[in-house]
């Protein structure tokens, strides 16, 4: 479903993601932590092109990319790979309703709002698709904001730390969420802190730090027998 | 202790105000009689000497230096705004008034009017090959004359349509391109402004409308002052020394050696009370505001928005574009850009008057929105760009359907504030002959004498435009900003 060659990316002298190579099959749900500046939200934001970058190629839903992608190419990978930001990016001036069906509307032509409502109860707020944004609580806008994303009918989800702007109470709302989209068989990367999704949910374990991937595997080796210093150093921080 | 202050501050103020000693005693002591009078009459009444800079030059500067010769002074002017004239002789800024002062009933009830130093001829311009021949044939059409002149009265006595004008060429410029249909003023000004060789569509016909002088004027207190002018000019046109003034400026005419008309003028049509008349033209007039205001605030929020765009998301041309077009309309005076509208942009393309005056507001108008929805679109926070493009939308569609929207909400305050503003800077458009608001309060208190009433009743008219209007945003404003709370501080 996924796949990364070579992938380089700079900001002048420094180089934020450094040879990156990865695979993801469909249906995988890959944690990616790290220690911050490490360059775990630019690989993710490369992946549909919000981040440009200097070298490699990825191809994603079988979109290819590369360094000079063409414009025409972006709405076709956008519409396949969906996006959840860490602080939920809503539409202030726009109902939760029309939050969800702006893209599907305007990119798509759909203009039937019954695939929405049904995205509105899978995320438990069928009740709440007249409100406003600043009406809802974090965790409801981010659970809108990923029936927003679904509602491009994406094959891929990317989420950059979609829980670092909650409260536990409502990390778990938006957790459930995501466990459910990864029962469905949804392929999704996961930029995240928190340890429970990584283990509890992820099917892989990125430890991204220096702009590269430090080290990858399922939770039960990466968490509970890392080998780089970095896993180790991390992980061992959180445990204590 | 206080009481003594007041009572030097009220004789220091006594002292400052203008005595009623002889005003011709203090010219003697002081040797100069200063005269109020406006450059801007042009040639060839007084205007800067174009070969010594600084100097005055004109007839009635010739004139002037031999009254004052005669009195054993020397002239010195002093530079005031035509419509000013009398009420700053009469405040005592000057000793008389010498610049194209037509002798009136009104003024001769106000001042003390010399004998004349010229008799003039009202003169009709119009285009060539027109059937018109006198006023009279021009009813119902547009007709252009300099605004507080006897012109003025004359046209307003008709059943036509005037338009004011500040100064002698522009009236004729109209002519030329039609926005006027005929031109009433003193033949001096029709000689030398109208139907001139570089303007051969103007014709001045020949008959005279209406004759009438120039007087020169002194304050009702100072009889002393005036015998003493009236002898100088008597002796003037004795020896001969007025008809070589006026033949060097090339003014002599027959008409001079003629018995002077009488002073007739008619202004019984002049508003004299703010009766109901004066209602129904004051309604007009903010009508006239109101229109002008929302037309040009239409072309102001697309231009705006434009810019806006260019200038933020537009490619290196369009940037450099937008922000030569904001700086210029912004940098310069919009009196200045409703100039070039109307009578630059004349020979090339003739517009009329409200067009122009809609045109360079709403143009100028334009470079304010722009800042203004510039300032909103960096306003919005990446996030919101960065979702829209994530869910597929192009950039347009982003802008479209994401971005515009919420920055139309943070714009809302400041354009209310730039449509009252607009709403105000429509009255400068008077100068270009747009009869608005404000214009109308003007004349109005000239007929009345009274700036009060007029004044009032033009304040209250604005702010019954305004006020309502700020309501309105202020209600849409708190429709749209559903998620816009203040902060708690």
């Amino acid at each position: 479903m996924i796949s990364v060659r070579k992938l380089c990316k700079r900001h002048g002298t420094l180089e934020v993601l450094r040879d990156v190579s990865a695979e993801v099959d469909k249906g995988e749900t890959i944690a990616i932590v790290g220690p911050s500046g490490g360059g775990k939200s630019t690989l993710l934001r490369c992946l549909n092109y919000l981040e440009t970058f200097d070298g490699g190629e990825i191809e994603i839903a079988g979109v290819k990319l590369h360094a000079q992608t063409p414009k025409a190419t972006l709405r076709e990978l956008r519409t396949r790979v969906g996006m959840v930001f860490q602080q939920f990016n809503l539409f202030p001036h726009l109902s939760v309703l029309e939050n969800i069906t702006l893209a599907p509307r305007v990119v798509r032509g759909v203009l039937d709002d019954g695939k929405a409502r049904e995205l509105l109860a899978r995320v438990g707020l069928a009740d709440r698709a007249s409100a406003y944004p600043h009406q809802l609580s974090g965790g409801q806008q981010q659970r809108v904001a990923i029936a927003r994303a679904l509602a491009q009918e994406p094959e891929v989800m990317l989420f950059d730390e979609p829980t670092s702007a909650l409260d536990p109470e409502m990390t778990d709302e938006v957790m459930s969420v995501i466990r459910d989209l990864a029962t469905a068989g949804m392929t999704m990367l996961v930029v995240t802190h928190e340890m429970a999704f990584a283990q509890g949910i992820a099917s892989r374990v990125w430890v991204i730090d220096k702009g590269t991937i430090a080290e990858d595997g399922p939770p039960t080796q990466v968490i509970d027998a890392p080998e780089s210093a970095v896993a180790k150093e991390y992980f061992g921080r959180l445990k204590r | 202790m206080l009481r003594w202050v007041l009572v030097i501050a009220i004789a220091g103020l006594a002292a400052c105000a203008h005595d009623d000693t002889d005003t011709l005693a203090k010219i003697h002591e002081r040797g100069t009689i200063s005269f109020g009078a406006d450059l801007a009459g042009g040639e060839p009444y007084i205007y800067e000497d174009p070969r010594h800079p600084g100097e005055v030059a004109g007839f009635e500067v010739d004139i002037m230096n031999a009254i004052a010769r005669r009195l054993g002074v020397k002239a010195k002017m002093a530079q005031y705004a035509w419509s000013n004239l009398v009420p700053s002789l009469e405040r005592g800024d000057f000793d008389i008034v010498m610049n194209g002062l037509e002798a009136t009933t009104e003024r001769k009830e106000r001042i003390l009017l010399s004998q004349p130093y010229f008799i003039y001829a009202e003169t009709l311009a119009v285009k060539r090959g027109n059937p018109w021949k006198t006023l009279a044939d021009l009813k119902g059409r547009r007709v252009g004359t300099l605004n507080q002149t006897v012109a003025h009265d004359l046209l307003r006595a008709q059943p036509l349509e005037v338009a004011l004008y500040e100064d002698n060429e522009a009236p004729y410029i109209d002519l030329e391109h039609g926005r006027v249909d005929g031109v009433l003023l003193d033949n001096i000004i029709a000689d030398r402004y109208g139907c001139v060789p570089t303007k051969p569509s103007v014709v001045c016909l020949p008959t005279e409308v209406q004759r009438g002088t120039y007087v020169i004027g002194v304050r009702r207190q100072d009889p002393a002052l005036l015998a003493a002018i009236d002898q100088a000019l008597a002796a003037m046109r004795a020896d001969g020394e007025l008809q070589r003034i006026l033949e060097k400026a090339k003014l002599w005419d027959a008409r001079q050696t003629e018995p002077p008309p009488t002073i007739v003028s008619d202004t019984t049509f002049r508003a004299r009370t703010f009766d109901w008349d004066q209602v129904v033209l004051f309604l007009e007039g903010a009508l006239v505001t109101l229109k002008l205001s929302f037309l040009a605030f239409f072309i102001a929020v697309p231009v705006g928005l434009l810019l806006a765009v260019a200038r933020v998301y537009g490619n290196l041309p369009a940037r450099i574009a937008a922000r030569v077009y904001i700086e210029v309309f912004r940098g310069t005076p919009v009196l200045l850009q409703l100039f070039v509208f109307y009578y630059g942009l004349a020979p090339y393309y003739s517009m009329g008057p409200v067009t122009a005056a809609v045109l360079g507001l709403g143009l100028n108008y334009g470079a304010y929105e722009a800042e203004v929805y510039r300032g909103a679109l960096l306003a919005i926070p990446r996030g919101q760009s960065e979702a829209s493009r994530a869910l597929g939308m192009s950039p347009w569609q982003t802008l479209r359907h994401v971005l515009l929207p919420q920055a139309l909400r943070l714009a809302l305050p400041p354009m209310t504030n730039d449509f009252v503003s607009l709403l105000k800077d429509s009255s400068l458009v008077s100068v270009i002959t747009v009869i608005e608001l404000t214009k109308r309060m003007s004349i109005a208190a000239v007929d009345m004498r009274g700036w009060l009433v007029p004044g009032l009743a033009c304040a209250a008219l604005y702010l019954m435009m305004s006020v309502p209007l700020s309501e309105l945003a202020r209600r849409l404003e708190r429709r749209l900003a559903r998620d816009q709370r203040p902060q708690a501080l």
